[in-house]
C-alpha cells in the first residue's frame, strides 16, 4: 500500500475541560472521498479544527503527504494543502462575493502554477459569479456555501475537509453543491466532509469514519454498508 | 496545599496581624510612620475601588480622578465657601460624588469597553478645564482649606485607616451577596447575564456609584490633609496611572490584590521621591510587563504557586480527587 | 459677523482635516484589532518631538525630516504591536488598555526628561504666512494640514479598499480565524495595521508642529481628540471619522470664539457629550467605509 495522503494518528484534543477527540486515527489516499460521521458533540468539528490547526491539538499526529503538521499554526496549514470549509460558511461580510474569493487568491499566488483561478471557480458555480458584486452577507445560504467552497479552492489544497456540506439548504442546492464536488473530486482534490444525510454520505464517499463521543466507533469502505449499521454506530 | 482549616487559621492570623497593627500605630509609630501608613490607607482605598469597577464589574475606567477632584473641591468648597465644619463638607463629599456618579455612569454607560475607559477620562478633563475657568473656586489656582488645618493629623489616620477597612469589608460583603455574583456574571459574558435576567445597566450603575463615593471620600480625606486643591492635580490622569498600577500589580479581581500594591506604590514612592517623570515612567513600565508576564498579579502569583488566597471569595465547587485532570 | 462666522467655519474645517487624521490612527487600530489604543496620542507627540527636537535642530529640512519620521513611526507602532501590545491581545478587553496605557506614561514622561516640559513648534514660513480665499484669509498651515489629512483618508481608503493587503486587513477584522484559514497571519496584519496606524500619526505630528505648540502631555490632549473624533464620526467608519474631526475643530473654534481661548476644548467635549446623549451611534452609520 502506498502512503496515504493524510495519516491521523491517535489524535487527542479538549473543547474546554472536556475531551472532544478521544484517540482517533484514520488514513486517507489521495484522490479519495473520506464521510465523517456522527452526532452533533461527537467531536467532527473540533477533528476539523485540530487537522487544519485552529484548534490546538493536546496529542497524536496529523501527517499530510508525510510532513507532520500538528503543532503548525492554521495560516502555515492551509499552505501545506489543506483548505478547510467551515461550519456556517464564515463569509467575510465586509468584503463582496469576490473581494471573498480574491483574499484566498491573494495568499497563493506567488510563484507557482495555479490550478484555481477565479475564472474558474465562477465556472464551477455559475451562480456566484451573478452575484460576483453583492456583499459577502447579502447572498443566499446556498451562494454561500458555493463561495466557502470556491474560496477555499482557491487556497490551492490537496485535501478539502468540509463541514456540514448542507445543512440549512434546499434539496435543489444541495444536488448542485455535490455535483461540484464530484468535479472537484475529479480534479485530484481529497476530499473529508461532514454530512447530516447518511445515505449520501455512504454514496459519495470511498470510506467512512463514525465518530461517537470522540471516538471512531466505525471505519471502514462506504459501499455495501448498511444504513442500519451506520445508525447503530451513530447512536452508540 | 494547605488543608482548608489551616488556611483559615493562616487568614484569620494575618487580618488580625494587619488591623492590630494599623489600630495601634499610636502606641508604636511616630509622625514619620502615620505619615507613610495614612498614604497607603488612601492609595489602598482607592485602588480597592477600582478594582471593584475593573476586576469584578468589567468596568475599566481611567476616569477615577473625576470623582479625586470633586470629592476633594466638596470638601473645600463646603469649608472655605458655604461655612461648614470640616465633619459636615466630608460628608457631603459622600453626597455629591455618589450623586454626580448618577448621570456620569448613564451618559459613559453608553460606550463600550476601551472607550468607556476613555469616555470617562475626557468627563474627567471637562471638569479639570471647568474648574480652572470658575472663578468661585479660584481658577486654576487652587483654594487652601484652612479649618482643615486644626484638624488633628492621628484623627485623620484613624479616619483613614476606618475607611480602608470599611471598604475591604464592603467589597468582600459585597462579593459574597447576590450582586457580588450579579458583577462577576457581568465581567465574565455580559449578554449571558442579561440572559439569565441579570439587571445589567443597575448593577453596573450601582457598583460605580459605589465606587465614586468611596473614592469622593478619600479623595475629601487627602484634601483634609494637604490642606490644599488645585484642578490640575485634583483632577489629573495620574491618579488613573497610580491606581491602575497597584489594582495591576496588586492582583486584579482579588481583595488583597490593591492593598499589596498600595504597600508596593509606597515603598516605589519613597525610593523615587513621590513624583516626577521617573516615578511615571516606573510605573507605566512595571504595570506592562506585570501584564504581560504575570497577569494576575502579585496575588495571582501567589494562588498559582501556592493554590491559596488570602480573602477567597469565588465559590467554585469543591474539586474532586477522582476526576482526572 | 457673517463674514467672521465663515471665517471661523472655514478655519475649522480646515484643521479639521488634520482632527480627522488624529482619528483615523485610532479607528485603525480599532478596526482591526478592536483595541482601544491608548499611547495613539502620544505616537503623534513623539513624531513631533523627533522633527523639531532631533531632526531639524541636525540641520536636516523640514521636508526631507518629515520623510524620516513617517517610516521610523510605522516601525515603532509595528514593533510596540509585535513585542509588546500584541501579547496583551486575547485575554479580554482590559490587558490592552493596561498596556496601552502603560506605553502612553513611558513615552510621554521619558519625553519630558528627554526634552524638558517647554514648549516646542517648527518655525517654518507656512505658519506665519496666510492665504486670502475670496475675502476670508486663513493660515496657509492649516490649508496643508486639511490637504494632508483628505490625501492621508484618500490613500488609505484605497489601500483597504483596492489592494491584496487592505482585503487582507478587513478579512481579519472581519473573522480573524477565518482568515488563518485563508493563509493569513492575524498576527503579521496586526502589526501593520499599527504600524499604519503610527505612520499616520507621524503625518499629524509633523502637522501638529508646523500647526501649534505641544508638550510632553499634548499626547493625552491628542488621544481625547482621536477618541472625540471617532466618537462623532461614529465607531468603525473612516469617513465618519474625518467628517468627526471637522465638526470637532468647528465646535473648539466656535468655543475660542465666543467664551475665549481657554474654553476651546471645552465646547468641543460638551458638544461630543451631547452627541453621546443624543446619538450614540455618531453621525454617520456604520455601514459606510
Amino acid at each position: 500500500m502506498t502512503e496515504p495522503l493524510l495519516r491521523v494518528d491517535g489524535l487527542v484534543a479538549y473543547y474546554g475541560q472536556l475531551q472532544a477527540v478521544r484517540g482517533v486515527s484514520f488514513e486517507v489516499g489521495a484522490g479519495e472521498a473520506l464521510a465523517v460521521i456522527g452526532e452533533n458533540g461527537a467531536g467532527k468539528t473540533t477533528l476539523f479544527h485540530s487537522i487544519c490547526g485552529l484548534h490546538g491539538a493536546a496529542g497524536g499526529e496529523v501527517v499530510l503527504g508525510g510532513t507532520q503538521l500538528r503543532g503548525l499554526p492554521a495560516h502555515a496549514i492551509v499552505r501545506h494543502g489543506v483548505a478547510l470549509v467551515p461550519e456556517g460558511r464564515r463569509i467575510f461580510p465586509s468584503l463582496s462575493v469576490d473581494e471573498n474569493l480574491r483574499v484566498a487568491e491573494d495568499q497563493h499566488a506567488r510563484g507557482r502554477q495555479r490550478r484555481w483561478t477565479r475564472q474558474r471557480v465562477y465556472a464551477l458555480f455559475p451562480d456566484l459569479e451573478a452575484a460576483s458584486r453583492r456583499g459577502g452577507h447579502q447572498i443566499s445560504g446556498g451562494q454561500q456555501q458555493m463561495l466557502a467552497i470556491g474560496r477555499a479552492l482557491l487556497s490551492e489544497p490537496r485535501l478539502l475537509l468540509l463541514d456540514e456540506v448542507s445543512l440549512g439548504l434546499s434539496p435543489a442546492v444541495v444536488k448542485v453543491l455535490y455535483q461540484a464536488l464530484a468535479r472537484i473530486r475529479g480534479d485530484g482534490v481529497t476530499l473529508v466532509f461532514v454530512e447530516q444525510d447518511v445515505r449520501r454520505s455512504l454514496a459519495f464517499s470511498d470510506h467512512l469514519v463514525c465518530l461517537h463521543k470522540g471516538a471512531v466507533r466505525l471505519a471502514g469502505r462506504s459501499a455495501g454498508r448498511s444504513l442500519d449499521e451506520v445508525r447503530r454506530a451513530y447512536f452508540g | 496545599m494547605t488543608d482548608a482549616r489551616t488556611a483559615r487559621r493562616i487568614r484569620a492570623a494575618i487580618a488580625a496581624a494587619l488591623v492590630l497593627g494599623l489600630v495601634s500605630c499610636p502606641a508604636w509609630g511616630g509622625d514619620s510612620a502615620r505619615t507613610t501608613l495614612i498614604v497607603f490607607a488612601y492609595h489602598a482605598a482607592l485602588a480597592q475601588m477600582w478594582n471593584l469597577l475593573a476586576g469584578y464589574a468589567g468596568l475599566v475606567t481611567f476616569g477615577q480622578q473625576l470623582f479625586i477632584g470633586l470629592g476633594g473641591y466638596t470638601l473645600a468648597v463646603g469649608c472655605e465657601r458655604f461655612g461648614l465644619g470640616v465633619p459636615a463638607a466630608f460628608a457631603l463629599a459622600a453626597v455629591v460624588t455618589g450623586g454626580l456618579a448618577v448621570p456620569v455612569g448613564a451618559l459613559t454607560f453608553r460606550l463600550k469597553g476601551g472607550y468607556f475607559a476613555v469616555g470617562s477620562w475626557l468627563v474627567a478633563e471637562m471638569f479639570r478645564l471647568g474648574f480652572g475657568n470658575w472663578g468661585f473656586v479660584n481658577h486654576a489656582s487652587g483654594m487652601f482649606v484652612r479649618p482643615a488645618r486644626s484638624v488633628d493629623p492621628w484623627l485623620i489616620y484613624y479616619v483613614a485607616v476606618g475607611l480602608l477597612l470599611a471598604m475591604v469589608g464592603l467589597v468582600i460583603a459585597t462579593l459574597r451577596s447576590r450582586a457580588g455574583l450579579a458583577l462577576m456574571a457581568i465581567r465574565d459574558a455580559e449578554d449571558a447575564a442579561a440572559g439569565l435576567g441579570v439587571h445589567v445597566w443597575r448593577v453596573k450603575l450601582l457598583a460605580f456609584v459605589v465606587a465614586a463615593v468611596g473614592t469622593g471620600l478619600v479623595a475629601a480625606l487627602i484634601t483634609v490633609q494637604t490642606p490644599f486643591i488645585q484642578p490640575d492635580a485634583a483632577f489629573s490622569i495620574e491618579w488613573s496611572a497610580e491606581i491602575s498600577f497597584m489594582a495591576v500589580v496588586g492582583g486584579l479581581g482579588t481583595v488583597e490584590g490593591p492593598i499589596l500594591g498600595a504597600a508596593i506604590y509606597v515603598v516605589l514612592q519613597q525610593k523615587l521621591g513621590g513624583s516626577g517623570a521617573i516615578h511615571l515612567i516606573v510605573l507605566g513600565a512595571v504595570s506592562v510587563i506585570v501584564m504581560l508576564v504575570a497577569p494576575g498579579g502579585i496575588a495571582g502569583l501567589v494562588r498559582d504557586r501556592l493554590g491559596w488566597t488570602l480573602v477567597p471569595i469565588e465559590r467554585r465547587p469543591p474539586v474532586r480527587a477522582d476526576r482526572a485532570p | 459677523m457673517t463674514m467672521q462666522l465663515l471665517e471661523i467655519l472655514l478655519n475649522g474645517l480646515l484643521l479639521g482635516g488634520l482632527y480627522g487624521l488624529i482619528g483615523l490612527g485610532l479607528s485603525i487600530n480599532f478596526g482591526t484589532m478592536r483595541v482601544v489604543y491608548l499611547a495613539h496620542g502620544d505616537l503623534i507627540v513623539l513624531a513631533a518631538y523627533f522633527l523639531v527636537v532631533a531632526l531639524v535642530p541636525a540641520g536636516v529640512p523640514a521636508l526631507a525630516a518629515a520623510a524620516i519620521v513617517v517610516p521610523v513611526l510605522f516601525g515603532i507602532g509595528w514593533a510596540l504591536q509585535r513585542f509588546v501590545v500584541g501579547r496583551s491581545l486575547g485575554r479580554g478587553i482590559l490587558p490592552p488598555l493596561i498596556v496601552t496605557f502603560g506605553i502612553s506614561m513611558v513615552v510621554q514622561n521619558v519625553l519630558l526628561l528627554w526634552a524638558t516640559a517647554n514648549a516646542r513648534t517648527l518655525q517654518s514660513s507656512l505658519a506665519s504666512s496666510g492665504v486670502h480665499l475670496g475675502g476670508l484669509t486663513v493660515p496657509t498651515v492649516r490649508l496643508v494640514d486639511f490637504a494632508v489629512g483628505l490625501a492621508c483618508l484618500a490613500i488609505l481608503l484605497a489601500v483597504l479598499g483596492k489592494t491584496a493587503l487592505g482585503r487582507a486587513l478587513r478579512a481579519t477584522s472581519d473573522d480573524a480565524d477565518t482568515a488563518r484559514l485563508m493563509g493569513i497571519d492575524p498576527r503579521r496584519m496586526y502589526a501593520i495595521a499599527a504600524g499604519i496606524s503610527a505612520a499616520t500619526g507621524a503625518v499629524a505630528g509633523v502637522l501638529l508642529a508646523a500647526t501649534r505648540t505641544f508638550y510632553p502631555t499634548t499626547g493625552s490632549e491628542m488621544l481625547l481628540v482621536a477618541f472625540e473624533v471617532v466618537v462623532v464620526g461614529g465607531l468603525g467608519s473612516f469617513t465618519g471619522t474625518f467628517l468627526g474631526g471637522i465638526l470637532l475643530a468647528m465646535a473648539q473654534l466656535i468655543g475660542a470664539h465666543a467664551l475665549g481661548p481657554s474654553y476651546a476644548q471645552i465646547t468641543a467635549h460638551a458638544v461630543v457629550l451631547l452627541v453621546l446623549v443624543l446619538r450614540p451611534q455618531g453621525l454617520l452609520p456604520r455601514t459606510a467605509p
